[in-house]
């Protein structure tokens, strides 16, 4: 059971955690699972494609869950100034990632091979 | 065909009355009347913000969930044809909405928080960027449905 003044808290680490950890998910392909939705298999971890296509967007979405929801717990169990410095961190590197990713792709788009 | 023709609609149709909603609930928080309403958009502006909460949570989740559904049937179908037709710009843009979508569904949490009863004025900015930032979403996702739908839609 959660303090009523840990809710806001616990919903706003579990946001920022979730987006980040589904950042990571998607550019290092980190999937609890794979489906294959056209002979509706799922398998466990990352598998390359069998027959038809494959989709990891819902095992993206249940790692980044578990790795959220433990993150949240944690955040309403340290101090507030801890937690905000964390989160600052955090902010300060989604906007650099962001900025370095551009960056990169319009480094690649515009080289010359 | 049918079946997934049928699940398409009542996601579109959920999803426009999510949009309803949201874009009430905004719309109230950001341009608030002072006077007594007259106009209808007067009356739009009118409604009492607190009153939608629940309803825009319930109908993202279920909107969300079938859009969720549907996804693994138009991964085979309509996006392979999307595909050999060229619409790769069709198709990069659902894959924008895919995270868009789940953008706005872990921002419910902290949507519902900043929303309980009684509403704190220490969380009054923090509520008005949410919900904002929720109705972008849910804009952004309505309409690229929109324009894949058109493109290359479930029975097509």
């Amino acid at each position: 059971m959660i303090a009523a003044d840990k809710i806001p808290i616990f919903a706003f680490a579990f946001g920022i955690a979730y987006a980040v950890i589904y950042v990571i998910c998607t550019e290092v392909n980190l999937p609890l699972f794979t489906y294959h939705p056209a002979i509706g298999q799922i398998d466990l971890l990352w598998q390359p494609p069998k027959r038809g296509p494959v989709m990891y967007w819902y095992g993206w979405m249940l790692t980044s869950l578990i790795g959220a929801l433990v993150f949240a717990w944690i955040a309403i169990a340290v101090p507030e100034p801890w937690l905000q410095r964390v989160i600052t961190f955090g902010c300060i590197g989604a906007v650099a990632y962001l900025i370095l990713y551009t960056v990169a792709l319009f480094i690649y788009d515009k080289a010359t091979v | 065909m049918a079946f997934w023709t049928t699940l398409l609609i009542i996601h579109a149709l959920l999803a426009l009355a999510l949009l309803g909603a949201i874009t009430h609930q905004a719309v109230a928080l950001w341009w608030p009347v002072r006077a007594p309403a007259g106009s209808f958009i007067a009356r739009f502006r009118a409604v009492p913000s607190t009153s939608y909460v629940t309803a825009i949570i319930v109908l993202y989740v279920v909107t969300f969930i079938l859009g969720a559904w549907i996804y693994t049937q138009y991964r085979f179908t309509s996006r392979l044809a999307l595909e050999q037709l060229r619409f790769f710009k069709t198709v990069g843009v659902f894959e924008l909405k895919e995270h868009l979508a789940t953008i706005g569904l872990i921002l419910l949490p902290a949507y519902w928080a900043y929303w309980r009863r009684p509403l704190s004025q220490e969380y009054a900015n923090a509520r008005r960027s949410v919900t904002l930032l929720l109705a972008i979403l849910v804009w952004s996702n309505f309409l690229i449905g929109h324009v894949v739908n058109n493109a290359r839609g479930m029975g097509s």
